[in-house]
C-alpha cells in the first residue's frame, strides 16, 4: 500500500493538487495581507477564510483523481484484482490529502516566517484553528473522492467543486446561525476574536468523521459508513445546539494593551503591539498638538481593547484607533492616512438623532472640516482662507478657538458652530 | 444530408445534456439573482457579483465536453470541413449560453445583470476553447475554472485599468478594458479551437506517434 501511495503521489493527481493548492495559498495570502500580517491568529484564521476556495479545489482535485478509473476505462480491471476495495479509495484520497496540505502549508509557511519576524502576540490557540483547517480539507478531498466514484461526468470535478464554493459561500451568510459552525470556513471576524475550545474540538471531530463516513461510502463499506456517520452526527448535534457564530468574545491577552512611556501616551493591544513605532509616530505629534486643550483627548487607544458596547465618541479621553486592517505583509503600517482619519472621531460634531441618523448644516460641516484640518495640522491649500486665518492666530487664540469648537460639537450647538466657523 | 450529419453530430458531441445544463444554469442564476438582489442587507441589484462570475463559469464548464467527439483523430480524417463546423459549434454554444444568461439577467441589466453575464460568458467559453486547443477536451475546464475562482476569490480592492483588465469577471459591466479582455480571451480562444480543434487525448497521441 505504501508503494502504491509513492506512486500515486508521484504520477496520480497528486503533484498538480500541491501546485494549485500552493497557487491558490500564495494568491490569498496575496491579496489580502492586511488580514493576517504580523499576527499568528491573524494568519490561522487567514487559512480558515481562505477554506471557501481551497475545499472548492481540494474537492476538484479529489473528484479528478478517483474518476481516472473511469475514464481510462479500467475501473472493471481495478475490481477484478485481489486488493480489498478499500484500498484505492484510501490510497486515492491521501495522496490527493497529503499533497494539496503539503502545498497549501508551503505557502503558508512562507507567510508564517513573515509573522514570526514581528509578532508580538502568540497565543489565542491559532495552532488549533490551523489543524481543523487540514482537517477541513482532508474532509474536502474526502468528498472529491465519493463525487468522482458516483458521478460519470467529465465536469463532475469542477462541478462539484463550485457547487462546494457555493454552499460555503451561503453558510458565512448564516451569521449566528450555530449550524454554521458546521462549515470550516471563518467568516472573517476580528483576529483577537477567541474561537471556543470546545467548538474547535467538536468541528474537529466532525470533521474526522465525515471525512471517514465519505470514504466509507465511496468504498462501499456499509457498516464502517454506519459507524462514522453516528459519530458525525453525534458531534454534529452539539454544535447545532450550541450558542452560534454571532459576536465572539475578545481574547483577553490578545487585547492587553501595550503602551509607550514617553511621550502622550499611545496603547495598542498586545497582538498589534509590533505597530507600536509606526503608531506613535503618526499619531504623537497630534496628541501633543492637543495636549491641555480642554475636552481634547489625552491619548490614543487601540479600538480591539476598547470595553464592549462602548460607543467611539464617549468622551473618556481616549481616541480608539483601528488597526485590524492595518499591517502590511512585513509588519509595517499600511495607511499613515486612514490612522490620521481615525481622529476625525475627536471633531466630529454629536449630532445625531436618537434613532442614529445625523442631520448637519453644511456650515456646521464646513467648521468640522476647518477644525479636523487644523488638529491634524492638513497643509492648507491657497483657497482655503478660513484655515490660513486661523493658522495666522497667534498659538494661544488657536486653542482657545478649537477647545471652543470641541465643545460646541460634543454639545451640537450648531449656532456656536456656524458662528466659529464665519469669525474666521 | 447535412440534417442527418448535424443530428449525429449534435448527438455525439452531447449537446442535448449541455442544453438542459444551460437552462439548469440559467434558471439557477435568475433566481438566486434575484434572491441576493432582494436582501435588504445587501445593495439591492449590484449584490449579484457571485451569479455573475459563477453562472457564466458554470455554462462554459459544460460546454468543454462538447468540443470534442469520441475520436478526435478518425473524425479529422473525414472528409468535412471541419474548421466550419467547429467555428458553427461554438459560435451557436456561445449564443445560446448568451441568450440564456440574458433571460436570467434581464431585471437591472447594466449593474451586474444581463451585460456583465453575457461579457463573462464571452470570456469563459474563450478560455474554455482555448483549454480545449493546449489541454484536450478532457481537461478544457481547468483554466477557466482556476482563473475565474481565483479571480472571485481575490478581487482586489482597488480599481485601476490594470486591474480591471486582469479581473474582467467581477467588474461592473460600464468598464470598458473588462469587455476588451473578455472579448479578446474569447476571440484567441475560438480562432485557436477553429484552426487545430480539440487536442487529442494522451493514449491517441501515444499510439499515433508509435510510443508505448
Amino acid at each position: 500500500m505504501r508503494r502504491a501511495l509513492r506512486v500515486e503521489l508521484r504520477r496520480g493527481t497528486a503533484p498538480l493538487a500541491a501546485a494549485a493548492m500552493f497557487g491558490a495559498g500564495v494568491w490569498m495570502l496575496a491579496v489580502h495581507p492586511d488580514d493576517w500580517g504580523g499576527r499568528w491568529a491573524g494568519l490561522a484564521n487567514y487559512l480558515r477564510v481562505s477554506l471557501l476556495i481551497l475545499c472548492a479545489l481540494m474537492i476538484a482535485a479529489g473528484a479528478w483523481q478517483s474518476g481516472r478509473e473511469r475514464r481510462r476505462d479500467i475501473d472493471e480491471l481495478i475490481a477484478s484484482t485481489p486488493r480489498p476495495g478499500w484500498q484505492p479509495v484510501v490510497v486515492a484520497w491521501l495522496a490527493v490529502t497529503l499533497a494539496g496540505a503539503v502545498g497549501l502549508l508551503g505557502a503558508f509557511a512562507g507567510a508564517a516566517v513573515l509573522v514570526a519576524r514581528v509578532a508580538t502576540y502568540t497565543g489565542g490557540g491559532w495552532w488549533w484553528t490551523l489543524t481543523v483547517g487540514v482537517l477541513a480539507l482532508a474532509a474536502a478531498a474526502a468528498v472529491g473522492v465519493l463525487v468522482g466514484r458516483l458521478v460519470p461526468l467529465r465536469v463532475a470535478a469542477p462541478i462539484a467543486g463550485l457547487a462546494t464554493y457555493l454552499g460555503l459561500a451561503i453558510v458565512i451568510y448564516w451569521d449566528g446561525n450555530p449550524a454554521a459552525w458546521l462549515s470550516p470556513v471563518y467568516g472573517g471576524w476580528a483576529v483577537y476574536s477567541l474561537v471556543p475550545d470546545r467548538v474547535t474540538a467538536l468541528q474537529a471531530a466532525w470533521l474526522v468523521a465525515l471525512t471517514v463516513l465519505l470514504l466509507a461510502a465511496a468504498a462501499r463499506q456499509r457498516r464502517a459508513a454506519l459507524l462514522a456517520g453516528g459519530l458525525a452526527v453525534t458531534a454534529a448535534v452539539p454544535i447545532i445546539t450550541g450558542p452560534g457564530t454571532y459576536r465572539l468574545p475578545a481574547d483577553p491577552a490578545a487585547v492587553e494593551l501595550v503602551c509607550t512611556s514617553s511621550g502622550p501616551q499611545v496603547c495598542l493591544s498586545r497582538i498589534n503591539a509590533f505597530l507600536i513605532d509606526d503608531v506613535t509616530e503618526v499619531v504623537q505629534p497630534i496628541l501633543a498638538r492637543l495636549d491641555g486643550i480642554p475636552g481634547a483627548p489625552r491619548r490614543a487607544a487601540d479600538q480591539a481593547a476598547q470595553p464592549a458596547g462602548q460607543s467611539l465618541e464617549s468622551d473618556d479621553g481616549t481616541v480608539w484607533l483601528s488597526l485590524d486592517y492595518q499591517s502590511t505583509a512585513l509588519g509595517g503600517l499600511v495607511s499613515r492616512k486612514s490612522l490620521r482619519a481615525d481622529f476625525r472621531q475627536v471633531t466630529r460634531a454629536r449630532c445625531e438623532d436618537p434613532s442614529g441618523t445625523r442631520r448637519i448644516d453644511q456650515r456646521v460641516y464646513r467648521t468640522d472640516t476647518l477644525a479636523t484640518d487644523w488638529m491634524l495640522d492638513e497643509a492648507a491649500t491657497p483657497d482655503n482662507v478660513p484655515l490660513a486665518r486661523l493658522r495666522s492666530l497667534p498659538e494661544p487664540a488657536q486653542r482657545t478657538w478649537f477647545a471652543a469648537y470641541l465643545d460646541a460639537a460634543h454639545r451640537c450647538d450648531t449656532s456656536a458652530l456656524i458662528r466659529l466657523g464665519e469669525q474666521l | 444530408m447535412t440534417n442527418r450529419l448535424l443530428t449525429l453530430h449534435l448527438r455525439s458531441r452531447g449537446a442535448f445534456t449541455f442544453l438542459v445544463g444551460v437552462g439548469v444554469i440559467a434558471l439557477l442564476a435568475w433566481a438566486a439573482g434575484t434572491w441576493l438582489a432582494s436582501r435588504p442587507y445587501f445593495d439591492g441589484p449590484a449584490a449579484r457579483v457571485p451569479v455573475v462570475a459563477l453562472a457564466p463559469l458554470l455554462a462554459a464548464l459544460l460546454l468543454g465536453p462538447t468540443l470534442a467527439g469520441a475520436d478526435e483523430d478518425l473524425e479529422h480524417s473525414t472528409p468535412l470541413p471541419w474548421r466550419a463546423w467547429r467555428a458553427g459549434h461554438l459560435l451557436v454554444a456561445a449564443v445560446v449560453t448568451a441568450v440564456a444568461l440574458i433571460l436570467a439577467g434581464l431585471r437591472a441589466p447594466d449593474t451586474y445583470g444581463a451585460h456583465a453575464l453575457v461579457r463573462n460568458a464571452l470570456g469563459c467559453i474563450g478560455l474554455v476553447a482555448g483549454g480545449a486547443v493546449l489541454l484536450g477536451a478532457r481537461l478544457a475546464w481547468l483554466p477557466a475554472f482556476v482563473y475565474v475562482c481565483a479571480v472571485y476569490a481575490a478581487a482586489p480592492r482597488q480599481t485601476s485599468v490594470v486591474v480591471a483588465a486582469w479581473a474582467w469577471p467581477v467588474q461592473p459591466s460600464t468598464i470598458t478594458p473588462s469587455w476588451l479582455t473578455a472579448a479578446t480571451i474569447f476571440a484567441v480562444g475560438a480562432a485557436g479551437y477553429v484552426h487545430g480543434g480539440s487536442r487529442a487525448s494522451a493514449g491517441r497521441r501515444a499510439r499515433s506517434t508509435g510510443g508505448p
